[in-house]
């Protein structure tokens, strides 16, 4: 880099002084930038958008008072069919109705999803256990879809049946409308009877549906800057440790909530793996060991009884618990095996359940699964 | 003492060593950009004056490497320091002179930019006017007095200090801030799932809510939501607990006549004019889905110089307005609600990248020339 130099000449009191400036000047400039503090600013208040001036007297679902505060992406107004009673409604949704016909009642409501798009499955399967019939696969998904306008704009309906015979099994209407930064979700359930008498009801609900927007506020955030192409092709896969899958597991899409999720067992008895982690102790162990326990149907243990349950497992740089809980009741059957690995800041949950006989028989090569995890950065 | 720091700084062994971890930096800060991300990895290997290495799950980390602000500085300095030491001024070394002030305005361009540019986004809905930007990676949490009918008098705090702040005395505020919980990244949902844990909040929407705390993201395509559980208190009496996150509303709230609202939101860069967005195209090739062109037509509206006029911005055409560039982002124009998002870079040191340019081309082509001429006067002589 330096070449064709003078020869050194002798050290000089200025060009020290020089240098120790530039020093001073570099630190100085390092020290003095980027820092975050408190401060104290005056700004004009926020100038919510233009409403959308379409319709004549529509009931505009905006932010009033039992869901002031949610940040939804945008607002929807919709003219609401005659007969139905408004509901309180509260958190991400909209709105709130009850359907009454004679002795019977069905409901409907109106769920905004900020920033959650194309996961109808996940959303779906929630929106599911009120019909108590098993959740969807993704190839059940699409043949179950019907196009249908929502607005001006084209959405799509789930038409789902749960338990019971004829015109009192219950049915749920899903419409769903995308746009691009939120999913709107139009939920109808009630008897089918019900349901199909409104549903020409529902139907012009859809149609009427326009824009009506309201607050610069609920605007979410821009996502920072798309990643390349090369970028994006070589993402680490959500964080996960090194493991290895035990024979015979089959991986399935994980949900938001989950790192990873696999599945043991045939058609005589199934099992589900999955693998989640949450910063802090994420409520503590007894917590989460009665919130196990009530997804089997069994009644919480006291403190006591959960201590002695739980034995240690040793894995990767410590250890971890190990708990294991069976509903003997008729209809149930079910057994879980849940290992909670406290892991510096965060805590990793590994949870099995399913039929018994699969759920006792793979137990083994969920502990040998938990003891083959290697973090990335140990 | 001062003698033999110079020394130091005008060795050339310096130089060869700063420039070897400068390459073994680039490799690894690359490697890391798979896993971590590119402006993790930016900040942990580039922006920093030390590579930390933490053990599995510990929350302190130990230097194991110079960061890029440290080599980089120390080259600067090496550079300047050996000029300062060796050079002598003549007609002969004016080229490499000249070259090595570009190179020296190279690095402390992108210094500047490092420490000076900022990036955010506005996104304005269909005839919206908006007078500030959202950070793309930085959330503050707001206090603001809402009583003024036109204004609001802000108090914000950055996310980046409430890990370590547990209480924050508002300035020009009766209220102090104590934070009870706060997640980098959290979801909130209306019912108890798989990680959730109540918010604590005794006051606001978030009384009903779950929080489910996620680990931070890294994706390029995504950002980090914060949440946090905050309790206001004057002169020791709670007024109430709040849970704010980036996806609530602002919450408001009354205390001794005055209207105040509470909020954790993007950080806010405010200009002295505002942005109306009057229209947006998402134009395509006929017959096909394939995108042609993304516009949005705005109004620059300055009540400080009175300018009041339209502008197009589109891809490859953005608007530069006093000192920020406005870049076509992302569009939604095809939903319920139409909106338009613009990219807004601030970077006072745009220009030292083709100063540094000109002046090493300068410099080079005079050490060429006077190297030709020389040879040229020598073969004729």
């Amino acid at each position: 880099m330096f070449i064709e130099f003078a020869s050194a000449a002798r050290f000089r009191p200025l060009r020290q002084g020089i240098a120790a400036i530039a020093l001073a000047v570099s630190a100085g400039l390092f020290a003095g930038c980027g820092r975050d503090e408190v401060t104290v600013y005056e700004a004009p208040k926020d100038v919510p958008p233009p409403r959308a001036t379409t319709g004549t007297d529509p009931h505009t679902h905006a932010q009033t008072d039992p869901h002031q505060g949610m940040a939804m992406p945008a607002t929807l107004k919709w003219e609401t069919p005659a007969g139905w009673q408004a509901q309180p409604a509260g958190g991400m949704r909209l709105a709130n109705y009850l359907v009454p016909a004679g002795s019977q009642t069905g409901q409907v409501s109106v769920v905004v999803l900020p920033q959650v798009v194309g996961r109808d499955l996940e959303v779906l399967n929630i929106f599911r256990e009120r019909l108590r019939v098993p959740p969807l696969e993704p190839d059940q998904l699409n043949g179950l879809a019907q196009q249908i306008p929502i607005g001006s704009e084209a959405g799509h309906v789930y038409d789902m049946s749960g338990e019971g015979e004829g015109d009192a099994a219950d049915r749920l209407l899903v419409a769903v409308l995308q746009d691009g930064q939120a999913s709107y979700y139009f939920n109808f359930f009630g008897p089918t009877g019900l349901v199909e008498a409104e549903k020409p009801n529902f139907l012009a609900l859809l149609k009427s549906v326009t824009q009506a927007a309201e607050s610069s506020a609920a605007t979410p955030p821009a996502m920072p800057p798309p990643a390349s192409p090369m970028a994006a092709a070589s993402a680490p896969t959500d964080g996960r440790p090194r493991w290895t899958v035990p024979e015979g597991w089959r991986e399935t899409p994980p949900t938001q909530m989950l790192l990873a999720r696999f599945e043991a067992g045939d058609d005589n008895g199934k099992a589900e793996i999955t693998v989640s982690m949450f910063p802090g102790d994420v409520g503590g162990t007894v917590a989460n060991v009665n919130r196990w326990r009530g997804q089997i149907g069994l009644a919480p243990w006291s403190e006591a009884e959960v201590t002695q349950a739980m034995t240690t497992l040793e894995v990767e740089g410590g250890s971890a618990m190990v708990v294991e809980m069976f509903n003997d009741q008729p209809g149930s059957g079910k057994r879980l095996v849940g290992v909670i690995w406290p892991r510096g800041t965060h805590t990793w949950f590994y949870k099995m359940v399913g039929a018994d006989a699969v759920v006792t028989r793979e137990k083994a090569a969920l502990i040998q699964f938990v003891q083959s995890v290697r973090h990335s950065n140990a | 003492m001062l003698s033999s720091l110079f020394q130091f700084f005008t060795s050339l062994k310096l130089t060869v060593v700063c420039l070897g971890l400068a390459t073994l930096l680039v490799f690894v800060g690359t490697i890391a950009q798979v896993e971590q991300g590119l402006y993790q990895a930016q900040d942990r290997y580039f922006r920093s004056f030390f590579v930390y290495w933490s053990p599995g799950g510990a929350d302190w980390g130990i230097p194991v490497f110079p960061g890029g602000y440290l080599i980089g500085g120390l080259l600067t300095l090496n550079l300047i320091a050996n000029y300062v030491r060796r050079y002598k001024f003549n007609r002969a070394n004016l080229g490499l002179l000249t070259v090595h002030l570009g190179l020296v305005l190279l690095l402390m361009g992108q210094l500047f930019t490092d420490l000076l540019s900022t990036e955010s986004a506005i996104n304005l809905q269909l005839g919206e006017t908006k007078n500030y930007s959202e950070d793309f990676f930085a959330s503050e949490l707001v206090v603001a007095d809402t009583t003024d009918p036109d204004t609001a008098r802000v108090v914000s705090i950055p996310t980046t200090l409430l890990p370590t702040t547990p209480t924050v005395r508002l300035p020009q505020k009766p209220f102090e801030l104590q934070v009870r919980q706060f997640w980098p990244n959290a979801e909130l949902l209306e019912n108890a799932g798989e990680g959730t844990v109540a918010s604590g909040a005794t006051d606001g929407v978030g009384r009903t809510l779950w929080v489910q705390g996620r680990p931070p993201t890294v994706k390029m395509d995504e950002r980090n939501v914060p949440a946090a559980t905050v309790t206001l208190s004057d002169a020791g009496k709670p007024l109430g607990t709040w849970l704010v996150s980036g996806l609530l509303r602002p919450q408001s709230f009354a205390h001794e006549g005055r209207s105040y609202e509470i909020a954790l939101r993007p950080k806010r860069h405010y200009t002295p004019y505002s942005l109306t967005l009057l229209d947006l195209r998402h134009d395509v090739y006929p017959g096909t889905d394939i995108p042609k062109n993304f516009s949005s037509r705005v109004r620059i509206d300055n009540p400080s110089s009175g300018e009041n006029r339209e502008v197009l911005i589109f891809m490859n055409n953005p608007l530069r307005y006093q000192g920020l560039t406005y870049y076509q982002y992302q569009m939604a124009a095809r939903g319920p609600v139409k909106s338009s998002t613009l990219q807004v870079v601030r970077n006072p040191s745009w220009l030292t990248p083709y100063l540094a340019c000109l002046l090493v081309g300068a410099g080079l082509t005079w050490q060429f020339l006077a190297h030709l001429i020389g040879f040229l006067k020598q073969r004729s002589a």
